[in-house]
């Protein structure tokens, strides 16, 4: 049965990519160059931040965990500012750096404030955010002929147009994910029960900062390559616990498929519905997920 | 204490009228100075910067964030603005008593004409407006571009660019500039660049986006703009006298129908 469901989500995610491919009719040059590779870009962006979201859900143990929320994403951002405020060209380290000390950051601060506790790291990764965002807004503010640009990227940018970074970032993604695959293992039981993981002779905290890095990495790159879309995260993670159990083997890469087809969806929609006009891929993820997800917490509550 | 306060009333407005203008659009402070009145400015917004002699005048603000406090110290007579949903500029400078006149953003040269006059009638220059009104007449109409080219005007990095309806469109049209995105009626929109390969432009024109961005977007040779070397970035000059709807705007659409015809 699992394996069937995730034949059709795969089938869904490939007939979104399909439309977004063929509609409207273009020439065949077209469709290699520019519409490939924005399927592509949209593809990893949605598959890197739904797995990202599952696995800060798993390991912090709650449905609010979220690259976009916690300050991972805003970190990434943050220093691409910086490259572009100093003129550091092509770095695309960085912001997975910039992501990963966000990331860090809030694992001090609730290691010394709150003993590394599940909701003291969430609570210090939004203040975190809050304070990135500020710094976002400041940097805009003072330099709005240079940051425009990273004003229109804070709501998301999928292009199709830079080949080197799309393919940059999708190929890390893929190894990280590749990464996190082999450690599932450890992953489910540091998600299920901390206590028989670490009877298993499982470094409960050294576990969780590596998942830690690993999901941060995986938003970092989402971050490089299409800028900020929210909600993705947190309804790839979400949704897929309704599909399959959080135990299955099918639950991560169901997560990372949502994730997929959201962005994919969503950015074929903001191409599309008002062309010429493109509506940016971070208000449509959240336009299409939010009634989605107010939907699921409904049925939830009915249950 | 029935006595005193009218009293009191009376001397306060006395007291605090230390006069002049204030001026937050630069392409307002253009005007007023084409008018011969530059020398009642006594205040302007942060981005006026022409003519220069109002580059010494005390600084208030932008107008989406006034410095109300200097404003309010400075008790000009008559505050000018565009009247706009996206700011509470004027409500806020109201509530504080001073006068204030809104005027329409103009979204035609015609309407250059019509922001002098309503200025000239405000200030009390109203000859100066006709005169004025009459010589922007003329500097236009001796613009007669030989040739009607397609264009693609990318106003922010990321290819956001600007409809029909858009005074920067009109400027484009005196300069023999078709925008290829002028059916769309909105005034700043994004496009993706394959919209822009299937418009196929003559020329691509940008406020900041170097030339060799555009060279370096896949395709970029099946566009006639790139194919030809006739992509353009404008220097800071030229992008503010564009969008700025004032005296300085024969000129501006003069210079951009040279610089790509070059």
């Amino acid at each position: 049965m699992n394996k069937v469901k995730v034949l059709i989500l795969v089938s869904l995610t490939a007939a979104a990519a399909y439309l977004s491919l063929s509609y409207p009719h273009a020439p065949k040059d077209i469709l290699l160059n520019l519409r490939f590779p924005r399927v592509l870009q949209g593809f990893f962006t949605g598959f890197s931040l739904a797995v990202s979201g599952a696995i800060l859900q798993g390991i912090l143990k709650n449905p609010l965990a979220d690259p976009f929320i916690m300050g991972v994403s805003g970190g990434a951002m943050l220093v691409l500012l910086f490259c572009k405020v100093f003129s550091i060209p092509d770095a695309y380290f960085l912001p997975a750096a910039g992501g990963m000390a966000a990331a860090y950051f809030s694992y001090i601060v609730s290691r010394k404030f709150s003993g590394f506790s599940n909701a003291g790291v969430i609570l210090s990764g939004i203040a975190v955010n809050a304070f990135i965002t500020a710094l976002i807004t400041i940097f805009v503010i003072f330099r709005k002929d240079d940051l425009i640009y990273f004003f229109h990227f804070s709501f998301g940018n999928i292009s199709g147009v830079n080949h080197r970074e799309i393919i940059y970032f999708s190929i890390m993604s893929c190894l990280v994910f590749l990464f996190f695959f082999l450690k599932r293992k450890s992953f489910l039981a540091m998600a299920f029960d901390e206590v028989k993981a670490v009877s298993m002779g499982l470094n409960a905290e050294r576990e969780k900062i590596l998942f830690f890095a690993l999901a941060s990495l995986l938003a970092s790159f989402s971050v490089g390559m299409s800028g900020l879309v929210g909600f993705v995260g947190l309804v790839g993670a979400n949704l897929a616990r309704f599909i399959f159990p959080f135990s299955s083997r099918e639950y991560i890469l169901s997560c990372g498929f949502i994730g997929a087809l959201l962005t994919v969806s969503a950015d074929f929609a903001g191409r599309a519905a008002a062309s010429p006009i493109e509506i940016p891929v971070g208000a449509l993820t959240a336009f299409l997920g939010a009634p989605f997800f107010i939907y699921l917490l409904y049925r939830e509550g009915k249950r | 204490m029935k006595k005193i306060l009218p009293l009191i009333l009376l001397v306060i407005p006395i007291e605090i009228s230390a006069g002049g203008l204030a001026v937050f659009m630069p392409s307002h402070a253009e005007i007023i100075c084409e008018l011969g009145a530059c020398g009642e400015i006594a205040a302007v917004g942060a981005y006026c910067d022409w003519p220069l002699e109002i580059r010494g005048k005390q600084k208030i603000g932008d107008y989406f964030r006034p410095d109300l406090e200097k404003i309010y110290s400075l008790k000009p007579d008559i505050v000018f603005l565009t009247s706009s949903a996206n700011s509470t500029a004027a409500s806020d400078l109201r509530k504080l008593n001073l006068r204030v006149e809104e005027l329409e953003p103009e979204k035609n040269l015609k309407d250059i004409c019509f922001t002098a006059m309503r200025i000239g009638k405000i200030i009390g220059r109203i000859e100066e407006a006709e005169i004025f009104c009459a010589k922007l007449k003329k500097d236009f109409s001796s613009l007669k571009p030989k040739t009607r080219k397609k264009v693609f005007f990318e106003i922010d990095s990321g290819l956001w660019t600007s409809g029909g309806g858009s005074f920067l469109n009109e400027m484009l049209k005196k300069a023999g500039l078709e925008n290829v995105f002028s059916s769309r009626k909105e005034s700043y929109f994004k496009v993706s660049w394959e919209a822009v390969l299937k418009e196929n432009p003559d020329i691509i024109i940008s406020n900041y986006s170097k030339p060799e961005y555009f060279y370096s977007l896949p395709m970029s040779s099946k566009v006639k703009a790139a194919a030809e070397r006739k992509i353009f970035i404008l220097d800071k000059d030229l992008r503010d006298m564009l969008v700025r709807p004032g005296p300085r705007s024969p000129y501006a659409a003069r210079s951009l129908m040279e610089l790509v015809n070059e």
